[in-house]
């Protein structure tokens, strides 16, 4: 009997494969080459990060990274960012090229990567603007550490906080840093104590429904050197003013007896109360229209909200309904050396 | 006429919070149940005006405002008995006294 090894059948099929095995075992010769070729000359250490980053999926951040100029840029981004984190993939938040930097962005951003639900287990590392003046205010802002953005810096361009109670004693410090920016000495100005408390109070209670005390909220103290001014910005990623459950039953009956069923214009009665005062709907919550009544106090300026699908530039009675939703609430204002303090 | 007085930056504190204990430190809803209803009432049966003193706290929250002084409306039934009993001081803020006079009369229209 004729052996296997023997018969043509085999031979022919054993040249085939040994011509298949040496062209993928030069190929990825050739392959390794040019990697090596890429790391040549490079320090070890930079060789071994190079290989890390591989690993993780770059997304580079829109260039206006201001979530009050540019918010559906940023909430798109977000979305994909919260995409890659379902997928269980590393991410390289790529901020390289931005040319305008917000604080609101930055305490967005932090309140993006530092919760945990969010991240889901994921890697994330980032890098930071070429743009010096942008460079700086992220390195201060501690996104990219390890910290949660709580601890006592001593620096004063930029300050965050979080937590998940109404802190006065938060809110107190950083008024009291505000005012020795804006007006040259510590103060206090009753008019940012009241809308922030406001603000924290809403997130502990309407934030997470049925969950009291749940949803964190992050506050952001930028220092505007050029204009003299202090921007606080306040977020939570809870379910968004319209959607709260306080505001059900009163849209519900906005809707029926006033036609309103846009948000713009739900916001825009619930600060004004014009319609609201003559008929029998009673909105609840003081909240917001005290934080509205602030801004005709003087208390600050530039007053913005973002939630849902409403952006709202309080100062300029501009109302803008989102194509891309916000799940939370953002407000931002200003202090500037015009608005009222006491000492 | 005698007057009772409380100061809440002093008597209370510095960093007033909002509505209940579980949303922070420093609620209305305690403020009224330890110092100004107790001190309501002691004006009330002395036949003498509580004097409030807003000043030299960080600020106020509106619920904190609400709670306590709206809740006070609310335990009398009528916002007449507190407002007739009750003066305020606040230099800090202008404001402040007619925000608390309006969450007072608001009280018991429910």
């Amino acid at each position: 009997m004729k052996k296997l090894y023997s018969t043509s059948e085999y031979k022919i099929r054993n040249t085939k494969r040994a011509a298949s095995r040496l062209k993928s075992r030069l190929l990825s010769k050739a392959k390794q080459k040019a990697r090596r070729k890429k790391f040549e000359g490079l320090k070890k250490e930079v060789q071994k990060q190079k290989r890390i980053d591989k690993t993780f999926t770059n997304k580079k951040a829109p260039a206006n990274f201001s979530f009050i100029e540019n918010t559906e840029a940023v909430l798109q981004y977000l979305d994909e960012l919260k995409t890659l984190f379902r997928q269980r993939k590393n991410v390289l938040i790529n901020l390289k090229d931005i040319s305008n930097l917000t604080n609101d962005a930055i305490v967005l951003l932090l309140s993006f990567v530092k919760n945990p639900k969010i991240v889901n287990g994921v890697t994330i590392r980032g890098n930071y603007p070429k743009d010096e003046k942008l460079r700086k205010i992220f390195v201060e802002s501690g996104i990219f550490n390890n910290n949660n953005g709580n601890e006592d810096e001593h620096k004063n361009y930029i300050l965050t906080r979080r937590n998940k109670k109404a802190e006065g004693g938060i809110a107190a410090e950083l008024i009291k840093r505000a005012s020795k920016v804006v007006f040259g000495e510590e103060g206090r100005c009753p008019g940012v104590y009241r809308a922030l408390m406001e603000s924290m109070a809403n997130t502990c209670y309407h934030a997470k429904p049925q969950q009291i005390g749940e949803e964190t909220w992050w506050l952001t103290v930028y220092h505007d050197k050029e204009d003299n001014h202090v921007s606080f910005a306040f977020i939570d990623l809870g379910v968004g003013i319209f959607k709260s459950s306080k505001m059900n039953d009163f849209k519900a009956k906005a809707a029926s007896l006033l036609g309103l069923s846009d948000n713009r214009d739900i916001l825009r009665e619930i600060i004004s109360g014009r319609k609201l005062s003559s008929t029998k709907i009673l909105y609840r919550g003081k909240g917001l229209p005290t934080i509205f009544k602030g801004l005709e106090r003087n208390y600050y300026s530039n007053l913005k909200i973002i939630s849902n699908d409403v952006k709202a530039d309080l100062s300029n009675d501009n109302f803008v309904k989102l194509k891309k939703e916000f799940s939370g609430t953002f407000l931002y204002l200003e202090l500037n050396n015009t608005n009222r303090w006491t000492k | 006429m005698d007057k009772i007085i409380i100061k809440i930056a002093d008597d209370y504190t510095k960093i007033p919070g909002v509505r209940e204990e579980i949303e922070g430190d420093f609620p209305g809803e305690e403020f009224l149940e330890k110092i100004l209803s107790p001190r309501f009432k002691q004006a009330i049966a002395e036949k003498k005006k509580l004097y409030v003193d807003l000043d030299d706290t960080a600020g106020y929250a509106t619920s904190f405002l609400e709670s306590a002084f709206g809740g006070l409306a609310r335990e009398y039934k009528d916002h007449k008995i507190v407002l007739d009993n009750i003066e305020f001081k606040s230099d800090d803020d202008p404001f402040l006294i007619d925000d608390i006079k309006e969450y007072v009369k608001d009280a018991n229209n429910k």
